[in-house]
């Protein structure tokens, strides 16, 4: 056990210490068989659901310190970060049945409990075991309390350079000291007075109305309760129930986090500050296009799951082409594969520009990226965006085999417009054009440079396509010139098709491009174009 | 994090339980060249191919012919004009309010009316010139395969776009129909129009086809006219400029083709390979097309992608 004597210190003769001790020393009594928050290894505990997120690093501890803490928390499961996913924790209201997973750990509270976790502070004392932690998370100190029925209390030491964080794990609960070097707390094994809070939805995005539910223990003894979001602060007399919040600054101008605090006081004097919380808001992240411009384009170059697309003799993916020859459009990004964007509220970060351009594996009505096949039924493009703006998705394309199966007798039970709410986002709503291949789509390399440039024909096909839109051809066009020049037809492969959508009541159409073509607008697919 | 809340445990397990495993599988590439398309290889070597030295100046003429061509059915001087990123690429965009078709059947007189103005492109690069109407009018009528080969054939000829010998031919022309499934608000269903009949010519030198020598002629499918013609590395041959040289063993060929594939995670299959000829930059060399398909787990889902490697039948040193 490491000694505690090193924060002992002796200033004019006193020592400090020894005042310390008497401070603390016996403040609650030695508590055994606490309530406690178990682990199950390989086991995941599926549904019950009220809160998801993402760890900072790969404890299935952090997230169980998450559930601890919670009192609406009843079982945690962890899941390990998986390729571009980190480890994720799902907090559930209940307890639900196990499932055996090598990719999960999970547990649940015996009887309720919470564990507070106070910053600067530190409860000195009542020790009965202390250890290295591996990583400088205070919560790892803390789900070794909230772990085991002795732990009453905990104290975390934050790492000075060179060490690592300490954790001392205690009988009971000492009383409170500042401390900058530490943080503790308890288990609140009957909590009287207390003050949580959650965020929702569950999943906020930029221009949602965000909702604050607050739970006050003994709300009828508060004398002040104080709330800050996003730092316009409010003092009431009475502890609220919710809270809102409108994340739209203004229109065109988004928070892209929501951060809250809160502290309440009681008549007696007593008060209590929940840990702060900061949020990312997950919609519309970037700038948006600035209306006076032209068009804005995002890509996503690499699948690096597939490695489709991608040339090891050159080094280049094929979506690389389109970015090195494109310059009419006013913005254009690259590293922007992430599968989850297909699922994700940041499509709306797609939503905000004219044109997305996707490579991965095909298949009918959907297209793979990382390890996830996405049906078009699961995609949620279109015009949607938060805070007033019309969103302007207008070009999808899609570099893979077989999306546009035009010869599937169930094609248009998929390509349809769905109109959009704003919390219930439907697929292509205001999208004008897919473009991608109703037959397989067939890359091909060489192993010596022909032209100097690319090496590549569907590099060449993407940089055919970048440099028709330059000339200002249209863009179904654009796309059916390029394919007829740089792929070989002539196998039954390679095959474009380009895919139009009905009009969408609030959609825009550019004056100088006659692409857009209204028709009954209570049909989806208005045309296809295709090559036979 | 939505991810979280849309996928369900199961779905996801399962999608894990199927990706999982074929990344440990498949942690380096391996290339498996089955016996038959070995033999096939094997066949195909021979101890010395041919290469071919660009005629530059009989390029220039075609070209020529071409350009004049153009300056008859647009006026260029009234053109916007354009250029690539890369400074290789040129064009000409000229916007038309009437369409003058261009016809070159006799039996056709009556061209597309345009509603509206419309834009011409004419694009030059290297080993490419693109003469493009971007106008359309869809209709249900169609042209047979032999009439659009007549007439694309009769067009490259009489303009002289291509200096046919005995040796450098236009042979075994595609067709390709570009199409339009359109709403018809009559009954809710999609019907399918002509859009484009595409008259696609292939090249052979030498009985070897080169491979990325195209020329494409688009016809309207009822007025006939011409939309569109390109003319894409087809650039003729010196003649009598046929050079022997060595050719790279099977054992080089296999190699060439595992090692294309080597910093790949991935099981890759050849299905098939295709011997045949390559346009570069200053000549035409033989090559190999080999058609190789990325394996991938059925239960997946997944089509099986088709990637082709062209591989150099002579060194890369030889190719200067």
């Amino acid at each position: 056990m490491i000694s505690r004597q090193k924060h002992c210190y002796v200033k004019g003769g006193v020592t400090y210490c020894l005042l310390f001790f008497a401070m603390i020393f016996p403040v609650f009594p030695a508590f055994a068989g606490s309530p406690t928050l178990g682990k199950e290894s390989k086991t995941s505990r599926p549904g019950n659901e009220y809160r998801s997120f993402y760890l900072p690093a790969a404890y299935s501890d952090l997230c169980l310190a998450e559930c601890a803490k919670d009192s609406q928390c009843k079982t945690y499961t962890y899941l390990v970060p998986l390729a571009a996913v980190p480890g994720s924790c799902f907090l559930k209201t209940g307890v639900p049945n196990s499932v055996y997973s090598n990719w999960f750990t999970s547990g649940f509270k015996s009887n309720a409990f919470t564990m507070t976790m106070d910053d600067n502070a530190d409860r000195f004392g009542l020790d009965y075991t202390d250890f290295d932690l591996a990583g400088p998370y205070p919560e790892l100190c803390l789900a070794a309390c909230a772990r085991d029925d002795r732990c009453m209390a905990y104290s975390y030491m934050k790492p000075a350079a060179g060490s690592k964080a300490h954790c001392w794990l205690k009988t009971g609960i000492p009383g409170k000291s500042n401390n900058l070097s530490f943080v503790s707390g308890y288990k609140n094994i009957n909590p009287q007075r207390f003050i949580t809070f959650s965020v929702g939805p569950a999943y906020i995005k930029q221009g949602d109305l965000a909702q604050i539910n607050v739970n006050v223990g003994d709300s009828g003894e508060i004398a002040q309760f104080k709330y800050n979001i996003n730092s316009n602060e409010t003092t009431l007399t009475f502890a609220p129930s919710l809270l809102t919040f409108n994340t739209c600054k203004d229109t065109g101008t988004y928070y892209t986090s929501l951060s809250v605090g809160m502290e309440g006081t009681y008549r007696d004097g007593e008060t209590i500050i929940p840990r702060s919380q900061v949020y990312g808001l997950t919609a519309g992240m970037t700038p948006r296009e600035n209306s006076n411009s032209t068009y804005a384009v995002y890509l996503s170059p690499d699948d690096s799951t597939t490695s489709w697309g991608y040339d090891s003799v050159t080094g280049r993916y094929v979506v690389d082409a389109f970015i090195d020859e494109f310059d009419s459009y006013t913005k254009t990004q690259d590293d922007w594969a992430d599968f989850s964007y297909f699922f994700n509220d940041a499509k709306n970060h797609v939503n905000g520009v004219d044109m997305a351009i996707f490579i991965g594996h095909g298949m009918p009505h959907g297209i793979w990226i990382g390890n996830l096949g996405v049906s078009v039924q699961g995609m949620e493009f279109g015009a949607f965006a938060p805070c007033g703006d019309t969103g302007d998705l207008e070009y999808l394309v899609l570099l893979s085999c077989d999306v546009l199966s035009i010869d599937d007798p169930d094609f248009g039970k998929f390509w349809f417009h769905r109109e959009n709410t704003k919390f219930n986002k439907l697929p292509f709503t205001g999208l004008h054009m897919v473009l991608s291949f109703r037959t397989g789509l067939t890359i091909g390399f060489t192993d010596f440079p022909p032209f100097g440039h690319v090496d590549n024909d569907a590099a060449d096909f993407v940089e055919t396509f970048a440099e028709n839109l330059d000339d200002g051809m249209k863009v179904i066009n654009a796309w059916q010139e390029a394919a007829m020049d740089e792929l070989d037809m002539s196998w039954g492969v390679n095959k474009s098709a380009v895919l139009y959508l009905n009009v969408y009541k609030n959609d825009t159409i550019l004056s100088n491009r006659h692409d857009y073509i209204y028709m009954n607008p209570f049909y989806g697919t208005k045309s296809i174009n295709y090559f036979n | 994090m939505r991810i979280l809340k849309t996928i369900s445990h199961p779905i996801l397990i399962l999608s894990l339980a199927l990706t999982l495993p074929s990344c440990a599988i498949f942690s380096r590439s391996r290339v498996e060249i089955p016996q038959d398309i070995e033999n096939k290889i094997e066949a195909s070597m021979k101890n010395e191919v041919m290469v071919y030295t660009l005629d530059i100046e009989g390029e220039n003429q075609i070209f020529g012919n071409i350009d004049k061509w153009v300056e008859k059915q647009v006026n260029l001087a009234d053109a916007k004009k354009l250029s690539n990123k890369r400074g290789d690429r040129f064009t000409c965009r000229v916007s038309l309010s009437q369409n003058k078709p261009i016809f070159c059947d006799k039996t056709r007189t009556s061209g597309i009316k345009s509603k509206e103005p419309f834009n011409v492109f004419f694009i030059k690069g290297a080993q490419r010139r693109e003469f493009i109407k971007e106008i359309s009018s869809p209709t249900t009528n169609q042209m047979e395969e032999k009439e659009a080969i007549r007439i694309g054939t009769d067009f490259i000829s009489k303009n002289k776009f291509f200096l046919e010998t005995a040796n450098d031919m236009a042979v075994r022309p595609v067709v390709i129909n570009q199409k339009i499934k359109i709403l018809d608000e009559s009954n809710h269903d999609l019907k399918d129009l002509n859009q484009y009949t595409r008259v696609i010519f292939r090249r052979s030198l030498s009985g070897s086809e080169v491979i990325n020598s195209r020329q494409i002629v688009t016809l309207h499918p009822y007025s006939h006219e011409i939309i569109s013609y390109k003319n894409l590395h087809w650039t003729p041959v010196i003649e009598k400029s046929g050079k022997p040289m060595p050719s790279l063993t099977e054992k080089e060929v296999l190699k060439k083709i595992r090692s294309h594939y080597k910093n790949s995670k991935h099981k890759y299959l050849v299905k098939e390979i295709r011997p045949g000829m390559f346009q570069t930059a200053t000549q035409i060399i033989p090559v190999l097309a080999v058609t190789l398909e990325q394996q991938v787990k059925k239960a997946e889902n997944q089509l099986p992608e088709k990637e082709i490697l062209i591989i150099s039948l002579i060194r890369l040193e030889q190719l200067k």
